[in-house]
């Protein structure tokens, strides 16, 4: 890489990281998850840096290997995660409805499939359109459509969202009957 | 808008909002580089051991290795393998220290648990054939250590839990196998991970679907969480072993594990089949399940969906489609390659490329094969260049590809993934060429077992079928 390329580079890490470091944490749900995410994704930019000829088209490349490397690493170490009991600490927590609302929405999408998760911070965060979450995620709107459809369903009927605020009309949805374990399973 | 969307939007603002930047991210990000250049390298000296090895096992009369070359596979290691270069910092949230828990080693393996019946009769030694031949080698390379069994009456139908490798090699696995009309059926295979401290089995039952959690036999609890959230005890059917029925969409669900220290551990339930993509998604059966590669190119896909829509005469609305990889060259010449469908119809491989100075050329596949470990596209007239360029895209988390331009048994040639390409391969084609041999290994490298070693032509047959 010569010497313009490589300041192009850094500027466009000083400007960008700041937010794309923000989509990383909701991708990840944590703060160190999303710094090594963030880091490699720019690392593999870095690397790709003359092949991306269309330099508006960063920005999709980054969110792009953020993904597919979220998803990867999703994969790979399924069985090293570990789990509190105890909910995180929230700073500036204030104790008002809404905000009880907003952590609610938090852990329940914390609850999402890596895609749908994906697709809903890209929708939802980021404001891509629906034709630049497809373009992102390498699928058809029709996909992006459903896929955002069904992450929707799914918070609407997260038994953290119902158990928080029956009276609350964005809250008070009616339960789904299609998930449920039962105790022991004939041979 | 409803207002759950406008809610989510804010909680997602609010929730972003406390993540300061980092102090000085082009210091990690240089490190990280230098650490994937110095990967690369020995990656490229990994490869050379392997054509090496290659050629070895081109003489006739192979006789199977019981040490292949272990390669590690194309994709980046996780987080928890590469030490970050970030400085700790505070976040919003404190992760506990995680708990010592017990893991699965071939070594010091969990105690059999269960009915000591299932290992009598022979069944043992049958399953034990049953999974050798599945792996292609000779019983006597196989390790295959039972860990719970139980006989279900009035059939007497056995079902062992067990965990298998084939000596010397880095190929485990984990699953069951029950006793069948036709013999011996391993179920729920799932390769093992050396850091498992819990092997999750899904099986069949006459009703729903069962999920065995067997862990170390000191493990005090087993719970389920069907929402990733509210867990309830799983059956206990031995020390460290617990089983529950599965009913619906199990990707959110958790498994947790209590050990005598106090400590617990939650890991995900694994899918089940279709689980996560209800049919009402309306994706091809045939889909292949893979992670899109490449710099987005909008309008570019859009004009290869409109083509494909043309092609098949259909409107282009009626025509959905996952990318697999977008690229370029330095000639100017730019390509999609994506799966395309008619919606209800089956999906298949479609390459659109677009080469200044010529119309664009569409290229359709056969109907896609699901279980395809390599999809392959051949750039032909390509300004300035007297080859042509193959484009190789394997499946993802596989390993080495090699590469043999004369296609008569010779020394199959490593071919290295440009940077950024995520494991894609470009590699020079001289025209016209129907004999060359593609080599796709595994994520482990292993020679004995590629994914692929065919013919280039059989990957580039048209719709139509095979010039």
């Amino acid at each position: 890489m010569d010497d313009t390329a490589r300041e192009e580079f850094r500027s466009y890490v000083a400007a960008r990281s700041p937010v794309l470091l923000r989509t990383a944490y909701l991708l990840t749900g944590s703060r160190a998850d999303a710094e090594d995410l963030l880091q490699t994704a720019l690392a593999k930019t870095y690397l790709s840096w003359e092949r991306i000829r269309d330099r508006e088209a960063v920005d999709g490349y980054v969110r792009r290997v953020m993904v597919n490397t979220q998803t990867s690493w999703w994969r790979r170490r399924k069985v090293d995660e570990y789990a509190t009991d105890q909910l995180p600490e929230r700073p500036g927590r204030d104790l008002t409805a809404d905000v009880d609302l907003h952590d609610a929405l938090w852990t329940a999408l914390a609850s999402l499939p890596r895609r749908q998760r994906s697709m809903v911070v890209l929708r939802y965060y980021e404001d891509l359109s629906e034709a630049e979450t497809a373009s992102v995620m390498g699928v058809s709107v029709g996909t992006v459509k459903s896929t955002t459809s069904r992450a929707l369903a799914k918070l609407r009927e997260s038994s953290v969202l119902l158990t928080g605020r029956p009276d609350d009309p964005r809250t008070a949805l009616p339960l789904p009957s299609n998930h449920r374990p039962s105790d022991g399973v004939p041979a | 808008m409803s207002p759950l969307d406008d809610e989510l939007r804010t909680a997602l603002q609010l929730r972003a909002a406390v993540i300061p930047p980092s102090p000085d991210p082009l210091a990690g990000i240089e490190q990280r580089v230098r650490r994937m250049r110095r990967n690369r390298a020995a990656s490229a000296v990994a490869a050379s051991a392997l054509a090496v090895a290659a050629i070895a096992l081109a003489v006739p009369a192979l006789t199977p290795s019981t040490n292949p070359v272990p390669v590690g596979p194309a994709t980046s290691a996780p987080p928890s393998a590469v030490p970050s270069q970030v400085p700790p910092t505070q976040g919003p949230e404190t992760l506990p220290p995680a708990p010592t828990a017990p893991v699965f080693r071939f070594e010091a393996p969990w105690a059999y648990r269960g009915d000591r019946g299932v290992l009598g009769d022979g069944f043992l030694a049958t399953a034990t054939r049953e999974w050798a031949t599945s792996k292609g080698v000779a019983e006597e390379q196989v390790e295959l250590v039972p860990l719970y069994g139980e006989v279900f009456e009035p059939s007497g139908q056995a079902r062992l839990v067990y965990a298998a490798r084939v000596r010397g090699s880095v190929d485990a696995e984990y699953g069951a196998v029950t006793t069948g009309e036709a013999g011996p059926e391993l179920v729920s295979r799932t390769a093992l991970d050396r850091s498992v401290t819990v092997l999750l089995v899904p099986v069949p039952g006459d009703e729903i679907p069962g999920l065995y959690a067997v862990a170390a036999p000191d493990t005090g609890r087993l719970e389920y969480a069907a929402d990733g959230t509210s867990y309830r005890d799983m059956a206990d059917k031995a020390p460290g072993v617990g089983l529950i029925g599965l009913e619906g969409d199990t990707s959110a669900d958790q498994v947790r594990l209590t050990y005598a220290d106090g400590s617990t551990a939650s890991v995900p339930a694994p899918e089940l089949e279709g689980s996560s993509e209800p049919a009402s998604d309306g994706l091809p059966e045939n889909l292949l399940p893979w992670d899109f590669r490449g710099v987005p190119e909008a309008s570019l896909v859009e004009r290869a969906v409109r083509g494909y829509a043309e092609a098949r005469g259909v409107a282009r609305d009626d025509v959905e489609y996952q990318v697999l990889f977008n690229g370029s060259n330095d000639p100017g010449q730019r390509y999609t390659v994506l799966q395309a469908w008619v919606r209800g119809e089956l999906a298949q491989v479609t390459a659109w490329i677009e080469t200044p100075g010529r119309d664009p050329e569409l290229q359709l596949r056969p109907v896609t094969d699901p279980g395809a470990p390599v999809v392959a596209v051949l750039l032909t007239g390509t300004p300035g260049r007297t080859t042509d360029e193959l484009v190789v895209i394997p499946q993802p988390q596989t390993g080495q590809v090699l590469y043999d331009p004369t296609g008569t048994g010779g020394e199959p040639r490593p071919v290295e993934s440009a940077p950024g390409l995520d494991g894609v391969v470009l590699i020079d084609r001289a025209p016209g060429a129907d004999a060359d041999r593609l080599v796709v290994l595994d994520g482990d490298g292993d020679l004995d077992a590629p994914t692929f070693d065919g013919r280039v032509v059989d990957l580039l047959c048209g719709e139509r079928g095979c010039d």
